[in-house]
């Protein structure tokens, strides 16, 4: 849709960037201001054809500064956001290349942009923004080093706090490279079911990680259910899942039974085995849930106990 | 900050007081000053001017008795995606349904290409019409089921207007509540919708904002009320994993573990009163909110109340209360069906 552009647009630009910093959230102004920043870009060629708007980059780095400084104190602004993914996808989707020295000035841009998105994760590291706006570099630039290099940012967000569930939800899609149809084949499967053990020792009250590990043990139940490859991965995984148990009972001297989330992990693995007494075990778990561990849930229990005990029958 | 938004504010006030009864009792209104004929005529006001002017011209008609057909003098105004409701008044002016055609028309050039509606300004606007008794008859239904065809994407989930916006799970349940309302289904792809509902289900048995997104208390709640309203529920829920145990009680099991006293919107995050709506609803649409602790739930948020009255988003007395956590809060209790003390309790 062609839009009137304004015989100064000069003039235009300066005037929104006055109202944006009124109001911010005003989806019309920016709006505004992108047309203005498109009628004065000049794309390389005149042939040149994109879906997406064309900025120069002076544009691009100029707004990305307005948009930082717009953003500090509105970290939860989808405007701001938008902005910024809006002057970045012309750059982004034209990387094709995995070779760090043939991107250049886009790779650099690239590093830029999620350093100041680790920047305002370092003030509020479940800002849902952020992690949006991350996800959508990493999946539209698909560079390999990339995926690997956010594994480790991951492992150091949760060094340094092991209960981030927005950490455990990026390393679930780094780990499939941003696709649900590439699943952890099961040897690796395995190997990250040790990395989840380590952290569930940590804290095994800790939600995050049992609901990690349900969900590794679920894709391959999907996928090669009664496989013996994952007959043997479910018994591991019940084995380590025990051992996190008894060592944290025997450190706390207390009962392991509070640890409700590593309970409902195991009930949900016994589920899974489907055996007579599997399942009776898992019906054993979810009463002592009802009756005693976890009476917020004392309702929800009951049912899920009287579930798996039609399916025992 | 909110002047996008203000139309979001008022559907706030006015629901909360229509939980609240306010409404039922003319001495209520009369005593606070408050006029429903004036809220629906500001209302009908930010309705973007090409569906404006066709409200215009129906007002007209049916005072001359006759039905105009006006279809070929549309063509005049650009027609896109722009139909629905703005969020306020900070584009343009308030237009008056009371201003003579030629003299809206004669300002309106002058920010037409920027009328446009907002997809979520749309759904309050609807919703709040109907709470204040109004019959839709001024609402250019054809230019918003437009919009939202024009809204939808590839992936099956809607931007907010039609320039473009970010683009996710608020807005498709904005374009099924519309939908829903207006009672037609034209303006959106069922199965799109639904493929992009599926693809935002997080590892974790919840729903997220966005595919691959964390799984949280609001894109949940979207994502299952739009199924709900496309009637989509239980043909989704009910696929099976073989295990026995299916998406619906995956679901049902993140949503009761999201109960500390209050309700988190994400595991290991702070409870926030406005969850209880999120999450409340969401097992109340599955038929399975009594499996909550509402006793624990409804002392909790009652507790978020402050002396200004009104509810914040936590239990501290220096947190202010917002029109948001106020609402949220008492659609819960109202869907609750607890024993709170009727209006004794919530002051």
């Amino acid at each position: 849709m062609n839009f009137p552009t304004f015989d100064i647009p000069e003039r235009a630009l300066e005037l929104t960037a006055l109202c944006l910093r009124f109001n911010p959230a005003n989806y019309t102004t920016w709006w505004f201001r992108r047309q203005c920043l498109a009628s004065l870009s000049t794309p390389p060629t005149s042939d040149f054809e994109s879906k997406y708007t064309y900025f120069s980059e002076n544009f691009i780095a100029n707004d990305l500064m307005l948009a930082s400084k717009l953003g500090g104190s509105n970290p939860k602004n989808y405007q701001v956001w938008y902005h910024r993914r809006n002057l970045l996808e012309q750059s982004f989707s034209d990387m094709t290349s995995d070779s760090d020295t043939e991107c250049g000035s886009v790779l650099e841009l690239v590093n830029e942009e999620l350093e100041y998105i680790a920047g305002v994760l370092d003030k509020d590291s479940k800002n849902y923004h952020a992690w949006s706006h991350r996800q959508w570099i990493l999946k539209i630039i698909n560079m390999e080093s990339k995926w690997t290099a956010e594994i480790e940012y991951i492992n150091d967000l949760l060094e340094a706090d092991v209960r981030n569930n927005s950490a455990w939800n990026q390393r679930w899609l780094v780990s499939h490279r941003g696709s649900k149809s590439k699943p952890f084949p099961v040897e690796a499967a395995s190997e990250e079911v040790n990395f989840v053990i380590s952290k569930a020792r940590e804290d095994p009250y800790n939600e995050s990680p049992w609901r990690y590990f349900v969900a590794l043990i679920k894709e391959q139940f999907r996928l090669i259910a009664s496989s013996p490859e994952f007959v043997s991965l479910v018994d591991t995984c019940e084995n380590a899942l025990k051992e996190v148990k008894e060592k944290f009972e025997l450190e706390s001297k207390k009962d392991g039974m509070e640890c409700t989330h590593l309970i409902a992990a195991h009930i949900d693995i016994l589920e899974m085995k489907g055996d007579e007494d599997s399942l009776s075990s898992a019906v054993e778990f979810a009463i002592l849930l009802e009756s005693r561990y976890d009476p917020v849930r004392k309702k929800y229990w009951k049912l899920r106990a009287q579930q798996l005990q039609v399916v025992a029958n | 900050h909110l002047d996008t938004n203000r139309l979001t504010l008022l559907h706030f006030a006015v629901h909360s007081l229509d939980i609240l009864g306010f409404f039922d009792n003319d001495s209520n209104l009369e005593y606070y000053g408050v006029n429903k004929q004036y809220i629906i005529d500001w209302i009908y006001s930010l309705q973007t001017y090409h569906s404006k002017n066709r409200a215009l011209r129906i007002e007209k008609s049916r005072n001359r008795n006759d039905v105009e057909n006006n279809e070929s003098s549309d063509s005049q105004y650009h027609g896109h995606g722009c139909g629905g409701f703005k969020g306020g008044t900070f584009l343009g002016f308030t237009q008056n349904i009371n201003m003579t055609e030629s003299e809206s028309f004669h300002q309106y050039e002058g920010f037409k290409h920027y009328d446009q509606g907002h997809i979520a300004m749309t759904y309050t606007a609807l919703c709040t019409l109907i709470a204040l008794g109004d019959n839709l008859e001024k609402v250019d239904k054809p230019s918003i089921i437009q919009a939202l065809k024009t809204l939808q994407l590839q992936d099956g989930s809607f931007q907010s207007t039609y320039p473009g916006s970010e683009n996710d799970m608020r807005f498709l349940y904005c374009a099924c509540a519309i939908s829903f309302i207006l009672n037609d289904w034209s303006g959106v792809d069922a199965d799109k919708a639904v493929e992009y509902i599926r693809a935002c289900r997080s590892f974790d048995g919840a729903f997220a904002l966005i595919p691959g997104q964390e799984g949280h208390g609001g894109s949940t709640f979207c994502a299952v009320a739009s199924l709900v309203l496309m009637d989509r529920i239980d043909s989704e829920l009910n696929n099976g994993d073989v295990c026995g145990s299916s998406w619906r009680d995956e679901l049902i099991q993140w949503c009761v573990s999201r109960q500390v006293e209050g309700m988190q919107g994400r595991p290991n995050k702070s409870e926030d009163t406005c969850y209880s709506y999120w999450i409340g609803g969401t097992l109340h649409l599955l038929g399975c909110d009594h499996l909550l602790d509402k006793e624990a739930l409804d002392q909790f948020i009652l507790s978020c109340q402050t002396d200004m009255g009104g509810f914040s988003k936590l239990k501290n007395g220096s947190i202010y209360p917002d029109l948001l956590h106020s609402f949220y809060s008492l659609a819960w209790l109202s869907l609750s069906n607890s024993n709170v003390d009727d209006d004794t309790s919530i002051s």
